[in-house]
């Protein structure tokens, strides 16, 4: 039996703004874009419906993001997303060492001061990935201000709840086998 | 030692000042008479010197405030500290212990109780469950205090210093969890290995079989209804133990497992960067297990600033102007020249021999345009009737407008005879 969905357009008036993000590769955070996110919140189903007909996946995580979900990414991306991680670990494992609570990372000021403290904490690591000076930090979170994975704030930045993200990952991967056969095998093509 | 009655009445008139001091008696088991004078003053900031002293010298006398054996300092009465602790709720957290041996003894006030109604003794009936009653106040009391105090702990816990460490600031909720809600969940289990449902159980069946035994038996109403309140007080008490285990274990869990979450993620990052010291950033992190994200290149081309000065200047372009020469008008030269081949090639037989024929050609027609003159010349050796050659060494021959530079052809005679 055929069901057709009626999706009212007047009922979506953010349509373009939220597709225009999200097209763009951006997050949407609650805290950041409380209008657009209320709108997406009331109105899940229907976004959900017509962004899947236009052949995107539409996620939307309890914990106050959204974006839309892909399996696979340009070079470019892959190469961001991998350096933020990094960066990420680095700050949330000097975040754990002074025994900071982790899940409130939203409140943490990423700044300068930061960025010297972990350059001389991990200074062999982020050399061996070109990032051991504050401009190429600077760099890694002016990307993820981008994508919506931080806010620029009072000189520094701030993360953002879709940090949630990359932290299910961090202890996903961790749970996993740390050392899986073939592993090494299969290198990854980067430019 | 003061009577009751003046502790009380000294309490209600020093209530400021023995409420202020309750929560201090955490941080100090004694005080010495500067700490009490300045609590004094901060209650009752009307107070003189003298006054302050006269309230501390009526707070000893009256046995609020105890002198410490061997030494000068003061203690509160124990008994007022835990008359106003318990009013003003700042009960600390019982142990579990104690109330596993209150409920375990539970049991043994029900065998007594039950020993008297099977002997049929009266005074080992009401002993058993006048035993009964106090414990399950005791039990009442030390549930509620908890309960509280459970309370004050997640407050202290999640309203500290955000900096502290965090194993710091949890310390209080980790030892209440392990050390109270954890063996009192164990007890209140209602399972074969919790104590405190069966011996309630039990204690309640007792009750109530002593109720009927007393009923038959017709004993006064009093002793029924005493009787009857203590089965009241043993169901309320069910129900305030599962009451406060829930309220503690929801007060408590959350903060657990927020504690255990940290460690949790802590220890994942600290795995991951340790294998990403090892094999580097590449190798432990494939993009695949890490966020995505698609971005949509919106490929817009617009025309760049050389294209567009371009553009400008086809839009105003003017063309050069280019003078034409002006139409010759004065040229008296024929476009075209008549030529009578007949009287050429007659004049041509008649003077041949000619050393030059081009030059023979413009001198007998210098009108002729120089095309006309070489065209004919190129006619004229290329017909068969005439035996011409052509010398070794070149000569210039100038005609009208143009210089040629020729091997100048010889007609020696005509090979036609007419």
């Amino acid at each position: 039996m055929n069901t057709t969905v009626t999706i009212d357009l007047n009922r979506l008036p953010s349509l373009a703004d939220l597709f225009a993000q999200f097209n763009a590769g951006k997050h949407l955070n609650r805290v950041g874009n409380h209008s657009l996110w209320a709108e997406l919140e009331r109105e899940q189903a229907q976004y959900e419906a017509l962004f899947a007909a236009l052949g995107y996946a539409l996620k939307i995580d309890g914990r106050g993001f959204a974006w839309f979900h892909v399996e696979e990414s340009s070079q470019n991306v892959s190469k961001t997303t991998r350096q933020l991680a990094l960066l990420l670990m680095l700050i949330f494992e000097f975040k754990a060492d002074a025994g900071v609570h982790l899940a409130k990372f939203t409140d943490w000021v990423i700044d300068q001061g930061l960025f010297d403290a972990l350059i001389e904490k991990n200074e062999m690591l982020l050399k061996a990935e070109n990032l051991a000076d504050v401009e190429s930090l600077a760099q890694v979170m002016r990307a993820a201000s981008n994508y919506g994975f931080a806010t620029a704030d009072q000189g520094g930045w701030r993360l953002l709840p879709a940090v949630f993200r990359y932290l299910d990952r961090f202890e996903e991967l961790a749970r996993k086998a740390p050392d899986e056969p073939g592993d090494d095998e299969v290198e990854e093509a980067e430019l | 030692m003061a009577s009751p009655r003046t502790l009380t009445y000294s309490l209600y008139t020093h209530w400021d000042v023995v409420e202020s001091l309750v929560p201090l008696t955490r941080d100090f088991p004694a005080f010495d008479s500067q700490q009490l004078l300045s609590v004094i003053a901060r209650a009752n900031p009307a107070l003189d010197s003298a006054q302050r002293d006269e309230v501390l010298r009526q707070m000893v006398s009256s046995d609020l405030l105890r002198l410490l054996p061997r030494g000068n300092a003061l203690e509160l009465h124990p008994l007022v500290l835990e008359f106003v602790r318990g009013l003003t709720r700042e009960h600390d957290l019982g142990l579990s212990e104690v109330l596993r041996a209150r409920v375990d003894a539970i049991k043994d006030a029900t065998a007594r109780l039950a020993d008297g109604v099977s002997s049929n003794q009266s005074d080992s009936m009401r002993g058993g469950a006048q035993k009964l009653s106090e414990l399950f106040r005791q039990i009442s009391q030390q549930l509620d205090q908890d309960r509280h105090a459970i309370l004050e702990l997640a407050e202290r816990a999640k309203s500290a210093d955000a900096n502290l460490p965090l194993s710091r600031r949890y310390a209080e909720v980790l030892e209440a969890y392990d050390s109270y809600v954890e063996p009192m969940a164990e007890m209140m289990d209602s399972g074969p290995s919790g104590t405190f449902y069966r011996h309630l159980e039990n204690a309640e069946q007792a009750l109530d079989v002593a109720v009927d035994t007393l009923e038959v038996r017709g004993a006064l109403y009093t002793h029924r209804l005493a009787m009857r309140q203590v089965a009241f007080q043993a169901k309320e008490l069910r129900r305030l133990g599962r009451e406060v285990l829930k309220q503690c274990s929801d007060t408590l869990l959350p903060l657990r497992e927020e504690l255990r979450q940290h460690n949790a993620l802590s220890a994942a990052i600290s795995h991951l960067l340790g294998q990403v010291r090892k094999r580097g950033l590449r190798r432990t992190l494939r993009s695949a297990t890490l966020p995505l994200w698609q971005r949509d290149m919106q490929r817009r081309v617009t025309v760049g600033n050389e294209v567009l000065t371009l553009m400008s200047e086809a839009l105003n372009y003017v063309p050069d102007t280019v003078a034409f020469p002006e139409e010759d008008g004065g040229s008296k030269e024929p476009l075209f020249d008549l030529v009578d081949e007949g009287s050429l090639l007659a004049a041509l037989r008649r003077d041949a021999p000619i050393d030059n024929l081009l030059e023979w050609l413009h001198r007998q027609y210098p009108q002729w345009n120089d095309a006309t003159t070489l065209r004919l010349y190129h006619e004229i050796v290329q017909q068969p009737q005439w035996r011409a050659d052509q010398p070794e060494s070149p000569v210039s021959q100038t005609l009208n407008t143009v210089r040629v530079r020729l091997h100048p052809h010889r007609i020696l005679a005509s090979n036609d005879p007419a």
